[in-house]
């Protein structure tokens, strides 16, 4: 018997829960559950038989928590705990047909960004455990609430086992788990990942998992499973409050949901999995009912691509001098800068390229991936040529992103076809080949129809392929134009196929190019574009696509539309320098002509900072590089400034919020600065380098940012490490920049000890800087003791030690 | 008997916000209100409280002691003597989720001073959690009487009781709480304590500054006052 022949039955029965039992039988709380199969494997076989006895078809073996972390110290390996508890559950099965699952649950910490475990560091801990389970009959990953983790560890079992997969998630009444991951984006993402079945466990009993399960049917086409808890706890007694014969009860609707695979979680005992064989006996399986979609997701955001759906297409470097530059000096604020404009702005997807030849692309796309996910929802859309960097980005993605893009040449119908596959990912298909973009639309809806008919026979579904007929310049191309659009309304109509096109193209060259942009975008959506690729930033295309979405009676009631514009005016008038401010920042300016008291005019730099009047700071500094040089602006007037706003602060006129106010004009104003700079020559406004970071096993970030946004705004380059960071990393820094100056930041006296190390390495390799720290934990003695050249108490202090060590 | 009582936070206490911003003798101006209100709003929307509590024995064995039915011995002199008159503790784990993670990730990017009232706010926000979180403790503990709320990692009590705690709780599993290796509690905006319980009455302790290790260079007491 395998689990595949197992499907084939009406229903399939799972245990029910372990933990339970264990602490029946005596086990102390708090004791590592999976060392009881060394210490008393009796218990386990005579669980692992009871369960078999009230009719389980498969056992989960005793090795939910058996991974590197939580039994480090324990001393007994992963691969002992793991080879004993499954065979005790095989030994258990003796003379049945019931199956062995080798039982994953959660790392027991969180994954990165919120916590510090790195996806790839989660990968290996799990592909420990696959490794040391291989005689189990299947894996089954349970009790998961981050779809990040579950992503490493059902990629950790497909690369290292043949075994079948089964996911299940827990998730609580509002329809999603802790971290927010909802069922679309499970269901699309694991399904996509090509796992067995997949369902909910745990948190709730069976009828507050009823909606759930429902949902879950309607995006997957995958056999269900459900382990629903015996009830909810009592929080003083942690008892459950759901019967052995009502839970068998609250159960009997779920296989018309199209649940094929049932069992127990928390508080459930053989007893109740009896009651649910027996009431399972005269029911019968009903296939769930999906319903046929295209959509992509992230964690948390999904996009059915149901109507004109816009993707941002800033993050990219082609023809954009500060990109470039940011990309060079890997400088991902600018980039994640870029990523959250363009959703403020409407952006319901982001492509992300970060190709340039003189970099390490696929890196890049590896820690762009990351970073922006870690700030905004919407879903990526992942853009190289290099079918590694693609790769690499797939890895790392959380959910279910599109790639960007195969066309209809050979070797990348054969390199990225199956890329897309593996990762469960949708695809943009170009209508092109070997011989270039075809001039009629005949030849592309050809091209279409080829990539479409390659992609399914890898078993990528239709609804997965989306088809750029390509975007030509009208100005070199005018009869290209309307061959374009008929091929889009001939793919859609005729292929039932989703549409993309980069639409900013069509102007090159034409003045007067939003014009253009925004009547050919509206032409395309009425021929059947579906994904706009274009720059949400420009008022006039944003808006073209929710007006078109009200037009057609996609946006209900006008509801998104009067959402966007409503009161809000100012979105509907060109977007130009600096991003827009909340609008009470900018009403606080007192009457005209009056001064400030100090005594400052109104309308000049220093007036915009004091009064942290960001937009103005931005204006003001262009008007002055009209007539002064760019270091005058920063010498004489923003750094006077800060230095008036930090003296404000030190003596308590002003509090923190306040000063980092002023500190963000002046970035505003540094902005300005520098994007005249990068313009008019190549020349640096930098008054040298710095390394910050915050130190290993540390992640309170906000101290060691609050300390780099002053420093930016004195002028000086801050190499921004970020947290958690490797003691070598910050020796490799420091090296590498030649800087003078390292700040190091630990908020925990846990961490205080890793930045020791830090300053010990930094010593050891002979780095020549003076290093300051920072930190609440912090005095002055310790950092004396530890060996740091300077305290900095607050921010303010650590631009005061900047000035002596650099100037 | 309620079995999930939901905590909802309507409103964040925005005088205790400002204090952790630096105001005690002033109030924020015009502007910085209007600032706060705002980052109020986009708080709330992200905040999700959880929390779970559970009460236990205490156990004195020698000079130990233990939370009952578990190996988790309580080190430490303030701890123990926290717990002095009492005979039961309750373990109180409380979380504002990862939601207020990211709103926090994302505007340390691009709006740094939402980011530091944001911060603020949410500190004053998980302490009410944890008020709301004790008083449905104390209506099951009705007859006891309780300490203040001593936080792991507070005085000398150590912060690597945390990951044994949390897994004591069960908190990965039921409030998705979890700690690093540096025992930091992930998500950041969580908080977790023990309170001593006594039936009958119980000496009032007011907190002293005695046991913390800033002791020596608080910011708060520089300033004349204290942060509790």
């Amino acid at each position: 018997m395998d689990f595949k022949t197992l499907l084939c039955k009406e229903f399939v029965i799972f245990d029910g829960g372990m933990g339970t039992m264990l602490q029946e039988r005596g086990m102390p709380m708090g004791a590592v559950p999976e060392l009881i199969s060394i210490q008393k494997p009796e218990w386990i076989l005579d669980i692992h038989r009871s369960y078999i006895r009230a009719g389980a078809d498969v056992i989960y073996a005793n090795t939910f928590g058996a991974n590197a972390y939580k039994l480090k110290n324990c001393g007994h390996s992963v691969a002992e705990v793991i080879g004993t508890s499954v065979k005790l559950a095989k030994q258990a099965c003796e003379g049945t047909d019931t199956l062995v699952a080798l039982d994953i649950g959660p790392i027991g910490q969180l994954l990165e960004p919120t916590g510090t475990l790195s996806f790839e560091e989660a990968y290996e801990i799990y592909k420990e455990q696959i490794m040391a389970g291989e005689e189990a009959d299947l894996i089954v990953f349970e009790t998961q609430t981050d779809l990040y983790e579950l992503k490493a560890a059902v990629l950790a079992a497909k690369e290292n086992s043949e075994l079948p997969i089964v996911c299940t998630m827990t998730f609580e009444k509002n329809l999603r788990t802790f971290t927010g991951c909802g069922i679309s984006n499970m269901a699309m993402t694991l399904e996509g990942l090509g796992v067995a079945a997949l369902g909910v466990n745990c948190s709730l009993g069976p009828n507050e998992l009823y909606p759930i399960v429902k949902e879950i049917g309607e995006w997957t086409t995958l056999p269900l499973v459900v382990k629903p808890n015996a009830g909810l706890p009592d929080p003083l007694t942690n008892m459950y409050d759901v019967t052995a014969k009502d839970f068998a009860r609250q159960l009997q609707d779920f296989p018309a949901l199209g649940v094929k695979i049932f069992g127990g979680c928390c508080g459930t005992t053989p007893e109740y999995i009896a009651e649910l064989t027996g009431m399972l006996k005269d029911k019968h399986f009903i296939p769930p009912a999906k319903i046929h979609r295209a959509a992509v997701c992230s964690a948390v955001d999904t996009v059915i691509i149901s109507q004109p759906r816009i993707i941002g297409e800033r993050i990219n470097p082609t023809g954009k001098k500060r990109f470039k530059e940011a990309l060079l000096n890997q400088d991902m604020d600018y980039i994640l800068n870029q990523a959250i404009d363009q959703v403020k702005a409407g952006a319901e997807i982001l492509d992300v390229n970060v190709g340039l030849p003189d970099i390490d692309e696929k890196s890049m796309m590896v820690k762009a991936v990351k970073a922006i996910q870690s700030i905004v929802e919407v879903p990526l859309q992942l853009d190289s040529t290099i079918p590694e960097v693609l790769e690499a980005g797939l890895r790392v993605y959380n959910g279910k992103p599109i790639v960007n893009s195969v066309n209809g040449e050979e070797q990348s119908l054969a390199s990225v076809l199956p890329l897309v596959k593996k990762y469960g990912a949708a695809v943009v298909g170009l209508t092109l080949d070997e011989n270039g973009i075809p001039k009629s639309s005949e030849q592309r809806f050809k091209i279409a129809e080829k990539i479409l008919k390659r992609a399914v026979e890898l078993g990528i579904p239709k609804e997965d392929v989306y088809i750029d007929c390509l975007t030509l310049t009208a100005s070199a191309e005018q009869e290209g134009v309307a061959e374009t659009l008929k091929a889009v309304r001939r793919v859609k109509e005729e292929l039932g196929l989703k549409t993309v096109l980069g639409v900013s193209n069509i102007s090159f060259g034409l003045p007067g190019r939003e014009l253009i942009n925004h009547t050919f975008l509206t032409m395309a959506m009425q021929n059947g574009l579906d994904l706009p690729i274009m720059n949400p930033n420009v008022a006039s295309m944003t808006g073209s696509v929710r007006a078109f979405r009200l037009l057609m009676n996609y946006d209900r009631n006008s509801l998104e539309y009067i959402e966007a514009y409503n009161n809000q005016l100012q979105y509907m008038l060109p977007v130009s320098g600096p991003k827009a401010v909340p609008a009470a920042m900018e009403k606080n300016e007192p009457a005209a002509g009056s001064r400030s008291s100090s005594g400052i005019r109104q309308n000049s730099l220093e007036y915009a900072i004091e009064n942290g009047l960001k937009n103005d700071g931005a204006r003001i500094t262009s008007e002055l590089l009209e007539t002064e040089n760019p270091m005058t602006i920063i010498n004489e007037h923003l750094i006077p400034a800060l230095d008036q706003a930090g003296n404000q602060f030190e003596t308590g006129k002003i509090f923190l919020p306040q000063l980092i106010m002023a500190a963000d004009v002046a970035q505003a104003a540094f902005a300005v600065i520098k994007e005249h700079l990068s313009k008019h020559s190549g020349e640096s406004v930098s008054k040298g380098k710095i390394v910050l970071a915050t130190v290993k096993g540390d992640i309170h970030d906000i101290g060691k940012n609050i300390v780099k946004v002053l420093l930016e705004n004195y002028g000086y380059t801050v190499i921004d490490l970020g947290k958690d960071v490797d003691y070598q990393a910050v020796v490799d820094a420091a090296m590498e920049h030649k800087v003078k100056l390292v700040g190091l930041s630990a908020l925990m006296t846990t961490t205080l000890v890793s930045m020791e190390k830090t300053i010990s390495l930094l010593r050891e390799n002979h780095v020549d800087c003076k290093v300051m720290v920072g930190g609440a934990v912090l005095t002055p003695s310790y950092a004396e003791k530890i060996g740091a050249d300077y305290y900095a108490r607050d921010a303010k202090e650590s631009v005061d030690i900047a000035k002596r060590v650099l100037g | 008997m309620p079995l999930d009582e939901e905590i909802v936070i309507k409103e964040i206490d925005k005088g205790e916000a400002a204090r952790y911003l630096g105001y005690r003798d002033t109030l924020p101006d015009l502007n910085m209100t209007k600032l706060i209100l705002q980052a109020e709003i986009d708080l709330l929307k992200v905040i999700k409280p959880r929390y779970c509590f559970k009460v236990f024995d205490l156990c004195r064995e020698n000079d130990s002691l233990f939370l009952g039915g578990t190996r988790l011995e309580l080190k430490g002199d303030s701890i123990r003597k926290h717990l002095s008159d009492c005979e039961k503790a309750a373990a109180l784990c409380v979380t504002l989720s990862d939601g207020v993670d990211k709103l926090l990730r994302q505007n340390e990017v691009d709006n740094m001073v939402n980011a530091l009232i944001i911060d603020a706010l949410a500190n004053a926000a998980v302490e009410q959690v944890c008020d709301e979180a004790e008083k449905i403790l104390f209506r099951e503990m009705e007859g006891y009487s309780h300490t203040w709320r001593f936080g792991v990692g507070y005085g000398d009590f150590p912060l690597s009781t945390q990951k044994e705690l949390l897994e004591i709780m069960n908190a990965g599993k039921r409030i998705g709480l979890c700690a690093t290796e540096s025992c930091i509690l992930v998500p950041r905006k969580s908080v977790t304590c023990l309170i001593g319980l006594r039936q009958g009455t119980l000496e009032e302790r007011k907190k002293t500054c005695e046991n913390c290790h800033l002791l020596g260079d608080c910011e708060y007491r520089r300033k004349g006052t204290t942060c509790y």
